[in-house]
């Protein structure tokens, strides 16, 4: 079902916005992960990991799921597809792949947390840990390749696509031709 | 996931003119491709190796 213009703004605006918030919660969550394993400060560093957990719960997942149900509407509303051009058909899979990536790491984060909160004094010995830095800074390099896919938008149909572009052609010239012979 | 239509950055002449033929993967697609076959093949082999990756594997 092709989207009218309004509706197809509201539901590009709402992608882009969830899309770019994902990415900026990445950032900042980059950002605390970077933290954490660099400061000095052991009170600072366990909170920091608490803080990356609820991040990753309340604003990661969400923000992800928001962008690939938006994306979903966006290709579907338009004459896109979801499986006609390559850019399109990519940018899903890489979306996905992040999304589940993201959800599965979340027992992780929450494994991190509650060894960072842990009230022994010092900290554990599996802290700091690099892997939330490892798994920000990939998801960072996942989005932006995703953007701009989204920009570029390199040209290339699949099959699929095409097949339905030779139908759409097909159609478009039997009605030419029911036209043309109509004796009204 | 997806521009307006009426985008005027939207391909529209892949299948060029002449007899109709189903497009070739494009380049661009198959290095992607390759390039997660690789990153694929390197975390199933970290996995094997009983390397530290994977849900709740790091403490």
């Amino acid at each position: 079902m092709i989207l009218p213009p309004t509706a197809r703004k509201i539901a590009l605006t709402a992608h882009i916005v969830a899309s770019v918030g994902w990415l900026g919660a990445v950032v900042a969550f980059l950002v605390l992960a970077v933290t954490a394993v660099t400061s000095p400060d052991v009170a600072l560093a366990r909170g920091l990991y608490a803080g990356m957990d609820v991040l990753g719960r309340l604003a990661l997942v969400p923000l992800s799921v928001l962008s690939l149900a938006t994306g979903l509407v966006q290709s579907l509303g338009t004459s896109w597809g979801l499986l006609r051009y390559w850019w399109v058909v990519v940018k899903l899979v890489i979306t996905l792949v992040a999304a589940l990536v993201l959800l599965a790491y979340l027992p992780t984060l929450r494994t991190l947390a509650e060894a960072a909160v842990r009230p022994d004094g010092g900290i554990p010995d599996a802290l700091p840990s690099l892997s939330p830095v490892v798994h920000a800074g990939a998801a960072i390099l996942v989005l932006l390749v995703a953007a701009m896919l989204s920009v570029f938008k390199p040209r290339g149909l699949t099959r699929y696509g095409w097949r339905k572009q030779i139908a759409g052609r097909g159609a478009a010239v039997s009605s030419a031709q029911e036209v043309t012979t109509d004796p009204a | 996931m997806a521009l307006a239509p009426k985008d005027p950055d939207r391909p529209s002449a892949d299948t060029g003119g002449g007899t109709p033929q189903p497009p070739r993967t494009p380049g661009w697609v198959k290095a992607f491709a390759v390039a997660a076959g690789i990153l694929l093949l390197v975390l199933i082999v970290m996995l094997l190796s009983g390397g530290q990756h994977g849900p709740s594997r790091h403490l």
